[in-house]
């Protein structure tokens, strides 16, 4: 498999519309990548040949979705998985781990770095349409003056930064949120969407809170949109749920659009956004598969088990299929009510962690 | 200061009033027959408990302390008019977090080489750790204070003070634990006249002689593939002497009879069951090694009722010790003899549990060695048991100190 055949394979996807596929459209499209994808990083980088050897019934052109290698997420933080040559990558990518634990690094190619844009954009301009709307950042833009060595937080702010204009970052540095100067843009632009981004834990602790501690009124206008993401896992621990969420943000801030979405740093792009019906969506671009946590092998819809995530985005490293350490539950594919075709999800939490157990209390697995 | 005592004596209210009170106790002599009945008492109460069975791990307790055990123990030391053995004084006893007995083993052996303990165990709870208190604490209550009165149980967290403290005041340390721990503890000065054991992480595996399973019939084969599940079962595989590697030791003509050994091993592994958390730990841990060539590949799926086996292949690296995340996992290697395992052996490797090697193969073997790898041989079966000598140490010769007075 030549890379420049694939990239211009790659590049000839139709990205007019990110839901159009049903099911059957969808497998033969998508299977046929994720073919290309396994033989190209199976051919290229030897670490994941010498992974997909712990499938038993391995083939470098697998027969369908389910038999494809799934790549644990935490080997990204383990190893520096590249399959192109190393003067090509010209970005890396980082997991925003907080001190002390290790972190996911993503090598990125020119080339697969411009479809991760080009993709993020049509996903996301069907929900927000084609205009560039006067854009709040709920982040410090003190995140992205390194655009070499970009962690997901600082990745996410940039790739969404692009569907919007006259962008205000509305908290400092110690992640404040910069009060006058917000009400000062909201009142500039009162008589338009505006097009609202973040980190969810940090609108609802940043934003959020911090206007209702200062009882300062904010109103975004009802035709705002809101999107973010991240994971609730800090959330969950305050019993912070989606609804509570998107309860929250419209009485106090008047933002009726929320969008979350699902996307991780191993994968950018290729993001599962919530319709307006709470369900997140699988674009053409990209499939989740649910597996036994106990069987790894895969569930029926509407069973809760472990997420495994595809996209046809990884090309200069081996992510086009991988196994989260996430919960989830697949509902339905190509019937939900907003009209998206594809599988749609919900997302339920982190597995547990696994109890060590042994005469070393301190022989933990690095993650 | 945070420490909780868990068990003491009645007049010990504070780490000051413990530390003098286990000076107050003083040395006895090694073998002191007052710490004999007390540990055949505490033995054979917890046989005795209602519910034992539930723990396999406290059956092994005490049916290593049970009378005979200690006799046979006192008799393999010899006794001689050119010295005397008595204890050292206070010694203190680091626990590890996740093998509840362990602490037990060490300060009875400590208690037989005739010293006071002081015992920090860890602050998770558990059934059998509360058993064990309970027991002591009716043996004190039925005025046995005497022998009760000679350890102090606590619990603390690892970086409080009273580490330092009676670090400060003890003459002999044992620190069982991961290496991170043994590290944090070995940094706590000791007065200058202390002994100090350690227990770091270990790593262990077996070896099986393929011409001695030939000839086996399939009962005795699967009552061996019993026994070497049951060392990988228990403490999840996590112990330092869990086997996590499988040599079959035999000429390449021979080869063929690992897959009968497999097919009645699957059999007596027929229960295994691990959680979800579990297998994706395990699952994580094959994927490290496979990337990192240390596997040609899985001969099982990763389904919790399976016990993985993965093909091993000699790298550089030769490292399954490290990747492993036990659960089940087993790496297997082929090699011709014994003796070519001696140039994969680490500094680390503890136990080497073994079928069908003679008393003449293993020594040679032995002998074979280059550095301090490999503290244990044992028959497949009881790699996990308790030795009083542990990581090469004779632990209650350690303990103990011989007092020279072969020329008076």
């Amino acid at each position: 498999m030549e890379i420049n055949d694939l990239n211009s394979k790659l590049n000839r996807i139709n990205l007019s519309k990110p839901y159009g596929m049903d099911l059957d459209k969808k497998n033969t499209f998508l299977l046929g990548i994720m073919q290309d994808l396994t033989t190209f990083h199976y051919e290229n980088c030897s670490s994941y040949r010498n992974f997909s050897n712990l499938f038993q019934e391995f083939d470098i052109r697998p027969k369908s979705l389910d038999k494809i290698p799934f790549l644990p997420v935490r080997m990204f933080k383990q190893h520096d998985l590249v399959s192109v040559e190393s003067d090509s990558i010209f970005k890396t990518l980082t997991s925003s781990g907080t001190s002390g634990q290790s972190v996911s690094r993503i090598h990125l190619d020119s080339e697969t770095a411009k479809r991760q844009t080009k993709i993020l954009s049509a996903i996301t301009k069907n929900f927000i349409g084609e205009e560039r709307l006067p854009m709040v950042i709920i982040d410090s833009d003190e995140l992205t003056k390194d655009r070499t060595k970009l962690n997901a937080r600082a990745a996410g702010i940039l790739g969404y930064s692009l569907f919007g204009r006259n962008h205000f970052y509305c908290l400092d540095k110690n992640l404040d949120l910069l009060t006058d100067q917000l009400s000062e843009f909201l009142q500039k632009f009162n008589d338009r969407p505006i097009l609202i981004f973040g980190f969810t834990f940090i609108v609802w602790q940043s934003l959020l809170q911090k206007a209702l501690e200062r009882n300062i009124h904010l109103d975004f206008g009802k035709d705002s949109i809101l999107i973010h993401g991240g994971g609730w896992k800090k959330l969950e621990d305050q019993k912070v749920d989606n609804i509570v969420f998107k309860q929250s943000l419209k009485e106090h801030l008047g933002i009726n659009n929320v969008y979350n979405y699902y996307g991780m740093v191993e994968q950018v792009g290729s993001v599962f956004m919530e319709c307006g019906y709470g369900h997140l969506h699988c674009p053409d671009f990209a499939d989740v598969m649910i597996r036994d946590p106990l069987t790894l092998e895969v569930a029926p819809f509407k069973k809760e088990g472990v997420i495994q995530v595809l996209s046809v985005l990884p090309l200069s490293y081996p992510g086009h299929s991988l196994l989260t350490e996430d919960l989830g539950t697949i509902h339905g594919e190509d019937d939900c009510l907003c009209g998206r075709k594809g599988k749609y999800f919900t997302v339920s939490g982190r597995m547990p962690m696994a109890e060590l157990r042994g005469c070393s209390d301190t022989r933990v697995l690095k993650t | 200061m945070s420490v909780k005592i868990l068990f003491a004596h009645d007049k010990i209210k504070s780490l000051d009033s413990a530390i003098t009170h286990l000076n107050d106790c003083g040395v006895w002599p090694f073998f002191d027959e007052r710490a004999i009945l007390f540990i055949q008492n505490f033995s054979s109460t917890l046989l005795k408990y209602p519910g034992i069975n539930k723990y396999p791990d406290l059956v092994a307790l005490a049916y290593w302390f049970r009378r005979s055990n200690l006799h046979k123990l006192k008799q393999s030391y010899h006794i001689s008019n050119n010295f005397i053995r008595l204890g050292r004084g206070i010694s203190l006893h680091i626990a590890p977090s996740n093998v509840d007995t362990i602490f037990v083993y060490s300060f009875f052996l400590s208690l037989l080489a005739g010293n006071s303990s002081f015992i920090r165990v860890s602050q998770n709870e558990s059934p059998e750790l509360n058993i064990i208190i309970k027991i002591f604490q009716d043996i004190y209550n039925s005025d046995e204070s005497e022998t009760a009165g000679r350890f102090v149980i606590c619990t603390y967290p690892h970086e409080n003070e009273a580490t330092q403290l009676l670090s400060n005041n003890c003459e002999l340390r044992l620190i069982w634990g991961g290496d991170e721990t043994v590290q944090t503890i070995t940094n706590i000065p000791l007065k200058p006249t202390a002994l100090e054991l350690k227990f770091p992480n270990r790593s262990s595996f077996s070896a099986i002689k393929l011409e001695a399973i030939e000839v086996m019939n399939d009962e005795d084969l699967a009552k061996l593939c019993a026994r070497f599940y049951s060392d990988i079962q228990l403490f999840g595989q996590q112990a330092c002497s869990s086997p996590l590697a499988l040599y079959f030791v035999g000429p390449s003509s021979k080869k063929h009879l690992a897959e009968r050994f497999w097919a009645l091993f699957n059999k007596a592994a027929k229960s295994h069951n691990i959680s979800s958390s579990e297998v994706m730990n395990r699952f994580v841990s094959a994927a490290n090694l496979a990337i990192t060539s240390q596997i040609k590949k899985s001969r099982s799926s990763f389904d919790s009722s399976n016990v993985v086996i993965l093909d091993g292949q000699f790298s550089s690296k030769s490292s399954f010790r490290e990747e492993h995340a036990g659960n089940g996992l087993l790496v297997q290697y082929y090699i011709d003899e014994l003796f070519n395992l001696t140039e994969y052996i680490e500094t680390k490797d503890q136990t080497l549990s073994i079928f069908g090697f003679n008393h003449e193969e293993v020594e040679s073997f032995l002998y074979s060695l280059t550095n301090r790898g490999i503290d244990r041989v044992v028959p497949i079966g009881q790699a996990l048991d308790f030795g009083h000598i542990w990581d090469g140490v004779d632990l209650l010769d350690v303990m103990s100190r011989k007092i020279d007075i072969s020329k008076i």
